[in-house]
């Protein structure tokens, strides 16, 4: 088995050597059709609607690195 | 379309689930796949509403974190979006609303109105060559300028039967002066629906290669007045027939028995992994070639799905993959490497 990924499952080696060497897409601009993806522009519009200075000085801060190509991951520590 | 080829950026699975209020709309557009218009007058009963926002809200502890309002045009019974919304924030669900704009007659009345409604975290506004017969391009721009009075982001949806339309490209030349090109998404139309009634006139640019893409859309799925709940709001909502993206019926199981199944689902699962490409690769193996789709709209995964579930025996054929387990394997595993999911593991679907 490969390394410990999260909640503790691992992928066995013969998918992950395949997953490793496979080309996959993902379409450049989200689908648009109907509603809206949970994004980070929402949850910089969520910050900056609770008010306070911290949490409009954080959306502040992500912005600037959204712009900068950041990617937002929320992980959650292995038990 | 151009793609890039990424580890992830993918949505998450069942973080945003749409709730389709009502199929009255101030247009009836052209390319609508559920016909909507100022004739149609059916919407979520408010009970039904009520029972499946709390459902919803209490799936495996908050685990959705939006509800998104779709039609129809969510403001076209306002009382009762209201209503919605409120109900929706009280449960602690973000609320995100679909538009197209009509009711922002004045910059000033389109703001008041925003602003006293209950929180909207992000809004997006349609205008297209469709739309615009029936919503002057005025609204939509009164519409964005009081989103962004308001603090709520927004995107402008637009759809096109091909990028190269002059039309097309023309309106764009008129978006990017009010706004970023960023906040414009296009898509492009399915001919279903209304369209299906005029498919002589489209012009679509088709390919006898299958799009590449995985599916993004099957990530958030919707719920129907009717109490059905579809994997996605794309093209297949238009199919009558037991398919692996009808994900149930209200009436008949719970919104936690819903998801829960969905969670497992191969077919569902590995269009958002590779698309209907790897199904399509996957029938050709199988001996099945004669049932693959012999043309393609270029750039929509949706239509490319569409067509492959139209068909029964690839519909059956699917029901045999959901059994078999080195595939069902792959996909478990599949979602844990790309996505960063385990729910399908968890779940005991591998």
């Amino acid at each position: 088995m490969a390394s410990p990924t999260p909640k503790e499952f691992a992928i066995p080696v013969d998918l992950l050597k395949s997953f490793q060497h496979e080309v996959r897409f993902v379409p450049q601009l989200p689908h648009n059709n109907g509603y809206i993806i949970f994004d980070m522009d929402m949850l910089i519009s969520v910050l900056r609607r609770a008010d306070p200075k911290a949490s409009a000085a954080l959306a502040d801060n992500m912005e600037a690195l959204k712009k900068a190509q950041a990617n937002l991951v929320i992980m959650q520590k292995a038990e | 379309m151009d793609t890039v080829q990424k580890p992830s950026g993918d949505p998450p699975f069942l973080r945003n689930v749409g709730l389709f209020l009502t199929y009255h709309c101030q247009a009836s557009c052209a390319h609508c796949i559920v016909r909507a218009g100022p004739d149609r007058h059916e919407e979520v009963n408010l009970d039904d509403a009520r029972d499946w926002i709390r459902q919803i809200a209490s799936y495996r502890n908050h685990y959705v974190y939006v509800l998104s309002l779709t039609g129809g045009e969510p403001f076209s019974n306002l009382t009762m979006l209201r209503e919605v919304m409120e109900l929706a924030v009280e449960c602690k669900l973000l609320v995100s609303v679909v538009t197209n704009g009509f009711w922002a007659t004045k910059r000033h009345t389109a703001k008041k109105l925003l602003e006293s409604l209950p929180k909207i975290c992000f809004i997006s506004i349609s205008t297209d060559q469709y739309h615009q017969k029936y919503v002057p391009f005025e609204r939509v721009k009164n519409a964005v300028w009081a989103a962004r009075e308001c603090g709520i982001p927004y995107y402008i949806s637009v759809v096109t039967e091909n990028e190269s339309d002059p039309d097309y490209q023309q309106l764009n030349s008129e978006l990017v002066q009010i706004t970023a090109p960023g906040a414009v998404r296009t898509g492009i139309t399915f001919p279903l629906g209304r369209a299906a009634e005029a498919t002589a006139q489209l012009k679509y640019k088709t390919s006898s290669v299958p799009p590449k893409e995985a599916c993004q859309a099957a990530s958030s799925p919707c719920i129907f007045p009717d109490a059905r709940v579809y994997g996605c709001i794309g093209p297949l909502i238009d199919l009558r027939y037991d398919h692996p993206l009808l994900l149930g019926n209200l009436r008949d199981s719970s919104i936690s028995e819903i998801f829960d199944r969905a969670e497992t689902s191969v077919a569902l699962h590995a269009l958002r992994l590779w698309g209907p490409n790897r199904l399509i690769s996957l029938l050709r193996d199988s001996g099945l070639g004669v049932h693959v789709p012999k043309s393609y709209i270029e750039g929509s995964v949706c239509n490319a799905c569409y067509s492959l579930l139209s068909d029964a025996r690839v519909r059956g054929w699917l029901r045999d993959l959901e059994q078999d387990a080195d595939f069902r394997k792959k996909v478990a595993y599949g979602r844990l490497f790309y996505l960063s999911e385990s729910g399908m593991l968890e779940l005991g679907g591998a």
